[in-house]
């Protein structure tokens, strides 16, 4: 009969459901806790939370998080990694809130929360932060100095000063070992918002690009926008058709992806920045970037840990005399350098690079933050 | 539909034709709920399933994963003063931009431009602040108040002109006026003189005068407690939310524009044979429903601390589209999307504790929304009904009626959701045919 039949049909769905949570549930959970600290002490207990665009963004969120799990195999404390979903300064505190009340230390990304974590380091005065491409501020954004907000910066300049000494150089061999170049010796750069950092990035692109070739164009636009690619490459093609730059150095994060798509699109070349964007997200590689200016956030987050960590209960210690004399992370300590780059970067443009980068290391060369007219 | 056609159950339990009201009423409240009721805990099975199979945190058993998840969802937004002042704050927005979804739907329309609506709120109330700092506060925050929302009316009204007189379907004329409204916000956003100068895509802040008290600030000044202004942010904007939903109920419920709208939801033909004009009523509703997405935006501008705008926030800002759940999970009735927005909002915010200590990924709630909002429209329970054991089922009959259906779908004419008491059952009277226009 038809009511039985339903009877049975449901009775049996029910059992297969209790079934698959009786079955889950006596999974063994053995393999799977995090192994008990070594160390005598407890660690300290770090998290970070992200800013938007999640944990696979390519860029910060996903390099920070690289550093963070290093940090976290080398010292075993629980994770605590909590994702911004709105860039709103209620959604930065709440988020820092909540991370503040599980862990000892948290370290926010992105320059976007400098006021978020500004308040609630103040909320939690015994606990540490650290921000990624910020410090904490005062009402009109300049730098304020709290005893427990560890700023980490890097210098952007001397990335981008070694991708424009590849650039010139590569735009003073000429066609004959640059085969793509158009041969009106103009370079591009295509920034996210004219915010520091891209500012940084820009300024020693433009510097050492003309160190190395005098006479070089260097066209620069601001799409206001880093997520979305379509602005970025209505920009690029723009400095392509009528600046006739055959060399576009990207500085726009997700929105600058489209750069290099249009860099592909015309057969010119491109240059990556703040990781190797050489390959896509599926491993399929992008044809037009020679290298790419890479920010070893990954470094930085990696050693704020290692600085909190071996801090101990010393009074001060490794990450209080970094909170009060901060070094930027730069060539010296691994914080910024450039990816391999490809094969269709000719010799002397690599070490052309490479030979800036001892000037640099050395002091001899000072690229400048702000862009040169 | 099929249940109208269907001869009726289970004769020989007839009641008696004339219950006691109360006793009608509770029938009825307990049918409505049983839809939202059953989608909800649908909705928790599956993302428990998700939770199971995802296994995120894998210190503890699956089993007790789920567990953890949902405790910290639920404590998170409502287990302590902290979570419940941040629910709030999801609450507000998410509360006015539902009844804007939620008389829309009473009329037959879709607005699914409560995001752009309230985008516009926002951004003509930070221009208005941020151009006229000097006025003194009393002057200041009512006309910032008055301008989102008229800025909203605007917005919903062109979808509603397009739509009462052209008939372009108000689901495209909406999106499309989002986006219009996204852009032209962020371009507002950059450009002097609202944008900060300190590099920053933001608008400057707020002055004081044209910021709303916290609730807490307000406390401690008045009954001398020592709240913490910092972690307890919800605002003064509650009460513009409670007095907006008596607004919205008076005038469903109470008014007989609120009446000639509904008859139009339920079927355009007998309003049109009634004399309701039909134009002027889908562009009335259009233009109510933005103010109240417009009010949203501009209290949620002048409440909450930033007191700014950042640009592309309002394009990734979920409230609008969360607006649209929480109203058909509501069942547009002022108590149901209340009720919805509450729980929708404590979801919202309860995540964030999900995330810290069980270590769920954020997107598990969208999950469940999204989940939530399918088990709502696909209408499981009458195929469960069916397979119920005899003394299961009961004579309640038919599903109750969602007062808004398209006008595609066929009216349903009996039963009617609960609405408050005494709320008119859904007769057309024939008016004086001189009304119809």
């Amino acid at each position: 009969m038809r009511r039985v039949s339903g009877h049975a049909r449901l009775a049996s769905f029910l059992v297969v459901i209790s079934m698959l949570f009786v079955a889950c549930g006596s999974a063994t959970a053995g393999g799977g806790g995090t192994p008990t600290s070594g160390t005598t002490t407890a660690p300290v207990t770090v998290g970070i939370v992200t800013d938007i665009g999640g944990l696979n963004d390519g860029g910060f969120n996903q390099f920070s998080h690289l550093g963070y799990e290093q940090a976290r195999a080398k010292w075993h404390f629980p994770d605590v990694v909590l994702q911004s979903t709105v860039v709103s300064d209620a959604e930065y505190k709440a988020k820092l809130t909540a991370a503040a009340n599980q862990a000892d230390m948290v370290i926010g990304i992105g320059f976007n929360m400098e006021t978020a974590i500004t308040a609630v380091a103040r909320q939690f005065p015994n606990k540490k932060f650290a921000i990624i491409d910020g410090c904490a501020v005062d009402a009109n954004f300049n730098c304020i100095n709290l005893s427990n907000v560890a700023p980490l910066f890097f210098k952007e300049e001397q990335a981008g000063c070694l991708v424009g000494a590849i650039a010139g150089q590569m735009e003073v061999d000429g066609k004959a070992k640059a085969p793509k170049l158009l041969g009106y010796n103009t370079i591009g750069a295509v920034g996210g918002q004219a915010i520091p950092p891209v500012i940084r990035y820009i300024a020693g692109y433009k510097y050492c690009a003309k160190l190395v070739d005098p006479s070089v164009n260097v066209v620069i636009g601001y799409s206001n926008n880093f997520t979305d690619p379509t602005q970025c490459s209505a920009i690029a093609d723009k400095q392509y058709s009528i600046n006739h730059a055959d060399i576009l150095f990207q500085v726009a994060g997700g929105c600058g992806i489209g750069v290099l798509d249009s860099a592909t699109k015309h057969g010119i070349y491109s240059i990556g920045v703040d990781a190797d964007q050489s390959h896509d997200s599926t491993g399929a590689i992008r044809p037009s970037v020679i290298t790419s200016a890479i920010k070893r956030v990954d470094t930085a987050a990696y050693d704020i840990i290692n600085m909190a960590e071996q801090q101990g209960t010393a009074a001060t210690g490794p990450y209080t005399s970094f909170v009060n004399n901060p070094f930027k992370f730069d060539l010296s300590n691994n914080g910024v350098g450039f990816a391999t780059p490809s094969s269709q970067v000719p010799q002397d443009a690599v070490a052309k690079a490479m030979a800036l980068e001892a000037e640099m290391k050395s002091g001899k060369l000072v690229p400048p933050e702000t862009i040169p007219s | 539909m099929a249940e109208l056609l269907a001869p009726p159950e289970e004769t020989s339990e007839r009641r008696p034709p004339v219950a006691s009201g109360l006793r009608m009423g509770l029938r009825a409240l307990g049918a409505s709920l049983v839809r939202p009721l059953v989608a909800v805990i649908f909705a928790f099975v599956a993302g428990a399933i998700v939770i199971l199979i995802t296994w995120p945190d894998k210190t503890v058993d699956p089993f007790t994963n789920v567990i953890h998840a949902y405790t910290t969802l639920f404590t998170g937004s409502y287990g302590s003063l902290y979570s419940l002042s941040n629910t709030l704050v999801e609450v507000i927005p998410l509360t006015l931009a539902s009844l804007s979804v939620a008389i829309s739907f009473r009329t037959g329309l879709f607005n699914i431009g409560a995001a752009g609506q309230l985008a516009a709120g926002g951004t003509v109330a930070d221009m208005i602040g941020l151009t006229h700092q000097s006025w003194p506060g009393w002057l200041l925050v009512p006309t910032m108040i008055v301008a989102g929302t008229a800025a909203g009316a605007i917005i919903g009204g062109i979808a509603g002109f397009l739509k009462a007189w052209r008939g372009a379907h108000e689901v495209v004329t909406t999106i499309m006026l989002n986006w219009i409204v996204f852009w032209v916000s962020d371009y507002i956003i950059n450009s002097n003189p609202f944008v900060t100068p300190f590099g920053t895509p933001e608008t400057k802040v707020l002055p004081i005068n044209a910021q709303l008290p916290s609730l807490a600030a307000l406390s401690n000044q008045w009954f001398h407690t020592h709240f913490n202004t910092f972690l307890y942010t919800v605002d003064v904007s509650l009460f513009f939310v409670i007095v907006a939903v008596i607004v919205y109920w008076l005038l469903i419920a109470r008014t007989t524009f609120g009446y000639e709208l509904r008859v139009v939801g339920q079927n355009q033909q007998a309003a049109k044979y009634a004399g309701i004009p039909i134009k002027r009523t889908i562009f009335l509703v259009m233009i109510i429903s933005g103010a109240f997405s417009g009010l949203a935006g501009a209290l949620n501008l002048m409440g909450q601390p930033g007191y700014n705008l950042a640009a592309q926030a309002y394009s990734q800002l979920p409230t609008g589209f969360d607006a649209i759940a929480v109203a058909l999970l509501g069942n547009t009735t002022t108590i149901g999307v209340v009720i919805s927005s509450l729980f929708l909002g404590g979801l919202r915010s309860g995540s964030t504790d999900m995330q810290a200590v069980a270590h769920v990924d954020p997107n598990l709630v969208l999950v469940i929304e999204a989940l939530l909002l399918f088990f709502i429209t696909a209408e499981f329970i009458p195929i469960i009904r069916r397979y119920l054991p005899a003394w299961m089922k009961s004579n309640r009959g038919r599903a109750p009626v969602v007062p808004a259906r398209p006008a595609q779908a066929m009216a349903e004419l009996a039963g009617g959701g609960v609405d408050g008491a005494g709320e008119a059952q859904n007769e057309v009277v024939i008016t004086d045919l001189e009304k119809e226009q």
